[in-house]
C-alpha cells in the first residue's frame, strides 16, 4: 500500500507539472493499419496489421512521430487528448534514415485548440527529461521521467545501416510509445523511439538536432535525408603512423582510411588525409569531437548539413595543413543494405521463375537466421563486393528466389536462391535486363539462364514456358508478371 | 509353495544356455583374440594462442588385420606423443607406433614392436565386399569385457569423409548405442565389413571394407599413391530443356560439367558445358549417379576413389558440342593444401609470425574452429567465407592479423583483428614467409601493412627501427618463447 502511495504520488507530481503547460494537449495517439509485402511472394501481401504509436503537433499543423510507426500505412487514424474522434492522417515526408516522419490531418479542426510543441535543445547528460506517449498497457496517456544517461552516436535499428546521434534514458521507453516527445523544461528535446532488447530501464530518443534537421530538410518540399562524407575514419594514435604522416604528437587528427563511392570525397579527399577539424569542430585522434559536452563520433558534424552544403574542413596533408570545402551528399547506393519500406518489391516472374532484387529484406525473408553461411553468396554480394571488388558490382544484383513448379519447369535440378549472371548471353545488371534477356534470340529453342558464382546453368523450353506462362501466373494467383 | 516352484523353474529356463547363445559367445570369445584398445596421447594446440599447447589423451578401437598390424581409423592419431595397446581388455600397455596412416582415407596401422604382444591375437579378415543391408556386430572392449551389440545396416553413400574435402563412400549404420564413433569394428560372417568413424543421433557413419581394403593391399604392393577426386563442379543433368539446349536427345542422362580448375590435368581434359555421360565405362545418369554392380546406386564422385588412385587417369565419354568425346582426367592428389584455407593441420605445429605484438597466422579450419563446433556461423564472416573460396595462382592461401598483443609499440591497432592480410611494404602477402620476406625491405624505416578491403582498418603502420626491440619485450611480457613459427610446410 505504502508503495502504491508512492507511484501515485510521482505520476500526480509529473502530471501536475506537465499540466502547467499541458504539453500533452499536443501529444496524439496513432493507430496504423499497415499492410507489407511478402518478400518471397512479392506480388502478395500480407494480413493487415494493427499497431499504435504516439506523435505530437509541430508548427504547420503537421504531427512528428516515428517513421517505423507509419511504415506501409495502409490507413493512419489520431486522436486528441481525451477525444475519442479519430481523425484521418496521412504521410506527408518520412525519413526512414532517421525515423522520423511528419503527418498531416485532412480535417483541419483537428487542430483546434492544439499548440505546437516548441522544440528545444540538446538536453545535458543526467537532466532530467519526460516520456508522454501511448504505450501498451492502457489506453490513456502515461507519463514517465528519467535522467538522460548518455548521449553518442548509436545505430538506428529501423533502417538498419545507418547510425546517428541518439540519447539514453532511464525513463520507461515501451512500445506505443515511439514517436512521442521527451520534455524538459516544456520544450521537446527528443523523440522516443528505440530500446534495447534484454537491456532494462534503457531507452533512447532522437535529439533535436536530427528533428531539426529533418524539419529543415523538408522546407523545400521534399526530404533527402542526412548526408555523409563517404570516408572510413580510423583512429590515429600509433606513434609509428603520426611519425610517418609527420604529425605532431599530440590527440588531434583521424586519419581517412577509406574513401567510398561519393564522387565529391573521391575528386578531394585522398587516403592518409588526416581529419583535423570538420567545421567548427577539433576531431581528436580516436576520430571523436566534444559536442555539445558530449564525447561523439565526428560523423555527427556531417550530419548536421543538408543535402549538397559543404562542409569546411582543415586537413594534414603531406606534412601540412591543408583546407577546403566539401560538398555533401546523401548517399544511397547502399539503400538495399538496410530495411526497405513503403515502395512494393521489385519482381517478374516468366515460366514460373521469380526474380527479384537482391536486398536484405529478401534475405530476411529466408527466415530463422540469414545470415547463416549458407547465403554466403548472396551476403557478399549484397555487403562486400563492393569494398573487395568494386570493377564487379552490379547496379541490381538480381536473385532467382523461387521455382514456381509447372511441368515446364518441373526439372530445374538447381534450387535455392541463386544469382543470377546472364539469361540468353544478356548479362544481368538489373531487373530490366531480365525482361530484356528473355527477350533476347538465342538461335536455340531453350531460354539459357547462367548463374553466378558457381557458374552453374538452367534452360526453359521456349515454347512450353511461354505457353505456360498465364496458367502459372493464374494458378499462384498472379495478377501482373512484373513489377519494374 | 507353488509360486516359489515356478520361479524356480522359470529362472532355470532362463539360464539354460541355448545353442544360439553358445555360437554367440563363442564368436566373441574368437573376436577377443582380435580386437584391441589404443590409448593415445597427443599435443593439442590453441589457435587463439598457437604458441601454447597441451597433452590430451584419447582411448579408441584398433583390430588386427595381418601380421604386426593393427587397423584403426586416423583421427586423433595426428600429433601423437605416445602410443598405447592392450589386448583382452585388460592388463599390460604396449607402446605402438604408426606404421602407415592416411588421413584422407581416415585410415591408419599401427604395430607394436614387442613380440609378445601378438601371442593370441589373430587377424580378422577384411571383407572384399560390403553388404548394403543387414545385421552386423559392433564390437568394442567395454570395461574389461568385449561387448559385441547388433546393428543394421542401412544403405551405402558417398559423401565428405570425416577428416576431408573429398567425397568416399561411406555406411551408414542405425543404431541406439552411445559413445561410439571411436573405430569400433563393425563385423558380419566373421570379417570385417567397416570402422566406425562418426556418429549423430542414432546414425553411426562407418568406413566401410572394400574402401579399407583397398587402401591396405595398395599399402603392401608399395608406396601409398594417395586418394585422388574430381576437382571440377557437376550438376544434374536432369533438365529436358538443358539437354536439349546441349543437343543431347533423349532421355536426360549424364552430369553437366559448370566449372574446371585451372590446374586441370590435361588441360582441357573437361570443358564448362560438358556433359559426363561415362566414366570408367559405367554410364552416368541424370542424378549424376552410376549402377554400381555390387552396391547399386551411387554419386559418380565415388569414381575417384572406387578404383582408381591419385595421379591415375579415369576415363570418362563427355558429350561436347553435339558429339561424343572420349577423355581421360588425372585425379589430383587430395591434399589440404590446395585449399585456400586448409581443412586441417596434422602433425604440424601452428605457426605463427609476432611482429610487434601483432600476431598473424595462416587462416586454417583448426584456425577458425576455436570458434567453437559451429564456427561457420560464428566466426567472422569474411574469415569463414574466404574459408569457401578456392585457391587461385594469385591467392594460394590467406594470412589473418589474428590478434593484438598490447603494448605501447602498437597504440591505435589494439583493437584490430581477424583483418586478411594483403601486402607489407607493397609486397602480396600469401603466407608467413611472404611477411619475413617483404619485413626485409621497410620503407622509409617503417612498415607497412595493407589489409584486404573490407569494413575495418585497410592501412596501419609500424616502426621498422624499434620492431624487433618492441618485439621481444612483447614475448617476455607475454611469455612466449619465439616470435615466429613456420613450418616447412609453408605455402
Amino acid at each position: 500500500m505504502p508503495l502504491l502511495l508512492v507511484i501515485a504520488a510521482l505520476l500526480l507530481g509529473l502530471t501536475g507539472r506537465a499540466a502547467a503547460s499541458d504539453p500533452e494537449r499536443s501529444v496524439v495517439q496513432i493507430t496504423t493499419f499497415s499492410q507489407q509485402p511478402v518478400w518471397d511472394a512479392p506480388w502478395r501481401s500480407d494480413s493487415v496489421r494493427r499497431s499504435s504509436g504516439t506523435g505530437f503537433v509541430v508548427r504547420g499543423k503537421r504531427i512528428m512521430t516515428n517513421a517505423h510507426v507509419v511504415s506501409w500505412a495502409k490507413q493512419i487514424l489520431v486522436r486528441r487528448y481525451q477525444d475519442p474522434r479519430p481523425y484521418v492522417a496521412k504521410v506527408k515526408f518520412i525519413g526512414h534514415d532517421c525515423d522520423l516522419a511528419l503527418l498531416e490531418v485532412e480535417n483541419e479542426d483537428f487542430f483546434d485548440g492544439m499548440q505546437a510543441l516548441e522544440i528545444g535543445n540538446l538536453p545535458p547528460v543526467r537532466s532530467t527529461v519526460a516520456t508522454i506517449g501511448y504505450p501498451a498497457g492502457g489506453e490513456q496517456i502515461s507519463y514517465t521521467r528519467g535522467v538522460v544517461s548518455r548521449i553518442e552516436v548509436q545505430s538506428y535499428v529501423h533502417v538498419g545501416n545507418r547510425a546517428y546521434l541518439a540519447a539514453q534514458t532511464d525513463a520507461a521507453i515501451n512500445p506505443g510509445n515511439s514517436g512521442g516527445p521527451v520534455i524538459q523544461d516544456d520544450k521537446v528535446v527528443g523523440v522516443a523511439f528505440q530500446g534495447l532488447p534484454g537491456l532494462e530501464n534503457t531507452g533512447f530518443f532522437i535529439p533535436t538536432t536530427l528533428v531539426n534537421h529533418f524539419l529543415t530538410d523538408v522546407d523545400d518540399g521534399e526530404y533527402n535525408g542526412f548526408p555523409q562524407a563517404g570516408i572510413r575514419l580510423m583512429p590515429l594514435q600509433n606513434p609509428a603512423y603520426r611519425k610517418m604522416l609527420k604529425m605532431p604528437d599530440n590527440n588531434l587528427g583521424t586519419r581517412i582510411d577509406h574513401i567510398f563511392t561519393a564522387p565529391a570525397s573521391r575528386k578531394l579527399l585522398k587516403l592518409d588525409d588526416v581529419l583535423l577539424k570538420a567545421g567548427e569542430y577539433d576531431v581528436g585522434s580516436d576520430g571523436t569531437i566534444l559536442y555539445h559536452g558530449n564525447r561523439v563520433s565526428v560523423s555527427v558534424v556531417f550530419n548536421e548539413f543538408q543535402h549538397g552544403q559543404p562542409i569546411h574542413l582543415k586537413l594534414w596533408r603531406d606534412g601540412a595543413e591543408v583546407e577546403l570545402d566539401l560538398p555533401l551528399e546523401v548517399i544511397s547506393d547502399d539503400r538495399e543494405e538496410g530495411n526497405l519500406y513503403d515502395v512494393l518489391p521489385r519482381y517478374h516472374v516468366y515460366g514460373g521463375l521469380v526474380f527479384m532484387p537482391l536486398c536484405r529484406d529478401l534475405m530476411k525473408s529466408i527466415g530463422g537466421n540469414w545470415t547463416d553461411p549458407t547465403n554466403a553468396d548472396l551476403l557478399y554480394e549484397l555487403f562486400y563486393r563492393k569494398h573487395d571488388k568494386p570493377e564487379t558490382v552490379r547496379a541490381e544484383p538480381i536473385v532467382l528466389t523461387s521455382i514456381l513448379t509447372h511441368r515446364s519447369n518441373a526439372n530445374f535440378s538447381l534450387r535455392g536462391r541463386l544469382l543470377v549472371d546472364k539469361i540468353n548471353g544478356v548479362k544481368i545488371n538489373c531487373m530490366e535486363d531480365v525482361i530484356k534477356g528473355f527477350a533476347t534470340e538465342n538461335g536455340t529453342g531453350q531460354h539459357v539462364l547462367e548463374f553466378y558464382p558457381e557458374h552453374g546453368i538452367e534452360c526453359l523450353d521456349r515454347k512450353a514456358s511461354s505457353a505456360a506462362q498465364s496458367e502459372i501466373l493464374k494458378s499462384n494467383g498472379i495478377t501482373n508478371d512484373r513489377r519494374l | 509353495m507353488k509360486l516359489i516352484c515356478s520361479l524356480i523353474i522359470a529362472l532355470g529356463v532362463m539360464f539354460v544356455p541355448s545353442p544360439v547363445h553358445a555360437a554367440n559367445n563363442a564368436r566373441v570369445k574368437e573376436w577377443e583374440k582380435s580386437i584391441v584398445t589404443l590409448e593415445i596421447t597427443r599435443k593439442v594446440y590453441d589457435y587463439q594462442q598457437p604458441w601454447t599447447r597441451r597433452s590430451d589423451q584419447s582411448v579408441k578401437s584398433g583390430v588386427v588385420t595381418g601380421p604386426n598390424e593393427l587397423l584403426t581409423t586416423a583421427e586423433y592419431l595426428q600429433d601423437r606423443t605416445l602410443i598405447r595397446v592392450q589386448k583382452g581388455g585388460r592388463g599390460k600397455w604396449f607402446e605402438g607406433d604408426v606404421a602407415w596412416i592416411d588421413y584422407h582415407a581416415n585410415l591408419a596401422v599401427v604395430t607394436v614392436k614387442d613380440p609378445t604382444f601378438w601371442a593370441g591375437l589373430k587377424a580378422l579378415p577384411v571383407a572384399a565386399k560390403v553388404p548394403t543391408r543387414g545385421q552386423a556386430d559392433l564390437v568394442r572392449w567395454r570395461n574389461g569385457a568385449l561387448e559385441a551389440r547388433e546393428v543394421n545396416i542401412n544403405r551405402l553413400v558417398v559423401k565428405r569423409g570425416k577428416l576431408t574435402f573429398i567425397d568416399t563412400l561411406q555406411m551408414e549404420i542405425d543404431t541406439e548405442m552411445s559413445g561410439i564413433g571411436w573405430s569400433e569394428t563393425i563385423i558380419q560372417d566373421g570379417k570385417i565389413v567397416a570402422l566406425s568413424a562418426t556418429r549423430e543421433e542414432r546414425s553411426l557413419t562407418a568406413i566401410p571394407s572394400h574402401f579399407i581394403k583397398r587402401c591396405l593391399d595398395s599399402r603392401h604392393t608399395g608406396p601409398f599413391p594417395g586418394l585422388g577426386y574430381f576437382a571440377f563442379v557437376w550438376q544434374r543433368g536432369e533438365n529436358p530443356p538443358l539437354m536439349d539446349y546441349l543437343k543431347l536427345k533423349g532421355e536426360p542422362r549424364g552430369a553437366v560439367v559448370s566449372e574446371v580448375p585451372s590446374n586441370m590435368v590435361p588441360p582441357g581434359a573437361l570443358k564448362p558445358r560438358d556433359v559426363i555421360m561415362e566414366i570408367d565405362g559405367l554410364a552416368i545418369d541424370s542424378q549424376g549417379d552410376y549402377r554400381d554392380p555390387d552396391y547399386g546406386n551411387l554419386s559418380l564422385e565415388n569414381l575417384a576413389t572406387h578404383a582408381h588412385w591419385a595421379g591415375q587417369k579415369v576415363k570418362m565419354k563427355v558429350w561436347r558440342d553435339g558429339k561424343e568425346v572420349l577423355t581421360e582426367y588425372q585425379l589430383p592428389k587430395a591434399d589440404y593444401k590446395v585449399e585456400v584455407v586448409p581443412d586441417a593441420l596434422f602433425d604440424a605445429e601452428p605457426e605463427y609470425l609476432i611482429m610487434g605484438g601483432l600476431v598473424f597466422q595462416p587462416l586454417t579450419i583448426p584456425y577458425l574452429q576455436s570458434w567453437g563446433a559451429d564456427y561457420m556461423r560464428k566466426a567472422p564472416f569474411r574469415l569463414s567465407y574466404a574459408s569457401q573460396q578456392k585457391a587461385s595462382a594469385s591467392t594460394p592461401s590467406v594470412v589473418v592479423l589474428s590478434a593484438v598483443l598490447p603494448d605501447t609499440f602498437n597504440i591505435g591497432y589494439q583493437e584490430a583483428r581477424w583483418l586478411l592480410l594483403d601486402q607489407v611494404n607493397g609486397k602480396k602477402i600469401s603466407n608467413l614467409r611472404d611477411i619475413q620476406n617483404a619485413l626485409k625491405n621497410p620503407k622509409n624505416g617503417f612498415h607497412e601493412l595493407l589489409f584486404q578491403e573490407g569494413d575495418n582498418l585497410r592501412r596501419a603502420v609500424l616502426d621498422a627501427t624499434g620492431l624487433d626491440q618492441s618485439t621481444q619485450r612483447i614475448l617476455q611480457r607475454y611469455g612466449i618463447d619465439e616470435p615466429v613459427r613456420v613450418g616447412p610446410s609453408s605455402k
